[in-house]
């Protein structure tokens, strides 16, 4: 069954953002910062989705998703950043590195449903 | 929440006339003057919610404590808090104040406050903050703390200025703050005890655990206002901020005796938070935040950078790329 996978070295994050996707019919499991995420990717085959902070110890997100395009060659994963980072720059790195979406903290989950749906189908 | 700057002043005297004088002045200055005449001054400031509050202190060559006055009382209370601006009230004009005056910011009557009033803009009020920039930064924190849990109100005291370095709490959180026309530092105070309560803790939670929720907390809401903050104020010039990240300066953490210096003497911007829970689910506590732009302050570049921030995204959305 496809899952969901949510990165942030904030527990309080990872609960808030797991507890909507089981509510909303998301299946999902939850890693504690890039370097976590990065086995857990490898690990998991189910894995559709890929929520992940920016900033984050051990390993930061964005390298997390130059490691997955490149070092694991996924291609197929959809990733979106959830993150209080708003820089433009930022941003383009996340996209050249292939990013699929950004988020602004703090974390509303109302609205973002169809789109998540989306994500994870497709 | 208002968008004025106030500071704390301690006003150690028990003369009636004197007091009078000086509080039209104290309001003038849009200060707050805490007058104390019953206790012992350095009782008082060994308070934590006092000595991390204040902006300087306020005694004349009337105020006795711990049998000391004049030279003697000045230079205990300037050793023991060296950042606490002293401003000095002589009412006996024939008095030798030399001495004196070299640990204090201002010696001044009550015929003429200019000196006080010129030492307290020096040390206190030396650097102008737009209250632009202060509406948003409370703003900004204000909606940070609230997003954390729907269960609480938030409510923000008017920002000051304090010139203490002694950390007040057992738990805070530091981060860097920069664009292209501020650098230093935030920091985030609180209490592991009031924490605790908010994190609310289960049966099966061990104390390792609960100090990870504790750190969590802070964790995460320094994070969110660290990001609000960076997103209103973003940089324009990459070259120039380039410029000014390579220098750096040490933060001194001082544990036996209790302090944090940034490295710089500049007054710190404070604001304070007191959260509670809507359904009394814990008692109300207080997160103190504190700013020092020890490295670069340039507020004639805000007004630009506020304009370059209009069209950001409203957090929470996706944006799709």
């Amino acid at each position: 069954m496809a899952q969901v996978l949510v990165v942030d070295d904030s527990a309080t994050v990872r609960n808030e953002v797991s507890d909507f996707l089981t509510k909303n019919g998301f299946p999902n499991t939850t890693a504690n910062d890039g370097r976590d995420g990065l086995e857990k990717l490898k690990a998991d085959k189910d894995i559709r989705l890929v929520i992940s902070d920016v900033n984050m110890p051990n390993m930061d997100g964005l390298t997390m998703v130059e490691k997955i395009r490149g070092e694991l060659g996924n291609k197929s994963v959809n990733i979106i950043m959830l993150t209080t980072e708003s820089d433009s720059r930022m941003k383009a790195r996340g996209k050249s590195a292939g990013v699929k979406g950004w988020i602004v903290k703090p974390f509303k989950g109302d609205g973002l449903v169809g789109n998540l749906k989306k994500l994870v189908g497709s | 929440m208002t968008a004025t700057i106030s500071s704390k002043i301690l006003i150690d005297s028990d003369r009636t006339k004197s007091s009078d004088v000086l509080r039209d002045f104290i309001a003038s200055k849009n200060l707050i003057g805490i007058k104390n005449v019953t206790h012992n001054i350095f009782d008082l400031l060994s308070l934590n919610s006092l000595s991390t509050d204040i902006g300087g202190i306020i005694i004349s060559d009337h105020t006795t404590c711990d049998d000391l006055t004049g030279y003697d009382l000045v230079n205990a209370i300037h050793t023991e808090y060296p950042e606490l601006p002293i401003f000095y009230e002589l009412t006996d004009p024939c008095l030798e104040y030399e001495d004196i005056a070299k640990m204090c910011c201002a010696v001044f009557s009550e015929d003429n406050l200019q000196p006080l009033s010129d030492a307290i803009d020096k040390n206190i009020f030396s650097m102008y903050y737009p209250p632009t920039l202060i509406h948003d930064i409370q703003q900004v924190s204000f909606d940070a703390l609230l997003s954390m849990n729907p269960g609480i109100d938030v409510q923000c005291d008017f920002a000051y200025l304090v010139k203490s370095n002694v950390i007040f709490g057992e738990l805070f959180s530091l981060i860097p703050m920069e664009c292209d026309w501020y650098r230093g530092f935030m920091m985030l105070q609180s209490s592991y005890g009031a924490l605790t309560s908010i994190a609310g803790k289960k049966d099966s939670e061990t104390e390792e655990d609960m100090d990870a929720s504790v750190n969590d907390i802070i964790n995460e809401a320094t994070n969110l206002i660290w990001g609000g903050i960076k997103s209103k104020y973003s940089v324009k010039d990459q070259a120039a901020d380039a410029e000014h990240a390579r220098i750096q300066i040490p933060i001194i953490i001082n544990h036996k005796k209790n302090y944090i210096s940034f490295g710089s003497d500049q007054p710190q911007l404070c604001f304070k938070y007191t959260i509670s829970s809507k359904d009394n689910r814990f008692e109300k506590f207080t997160i103190f935040q504190k700013m020092v732009f020890s490295l670069r302050w340039s507020p004639d570049d805000f007004d630009e950078s506020v304009h370059r921030t209009e069209n950001l995204i409203e957090s929470g959305e996706l944006e799709l790329f």
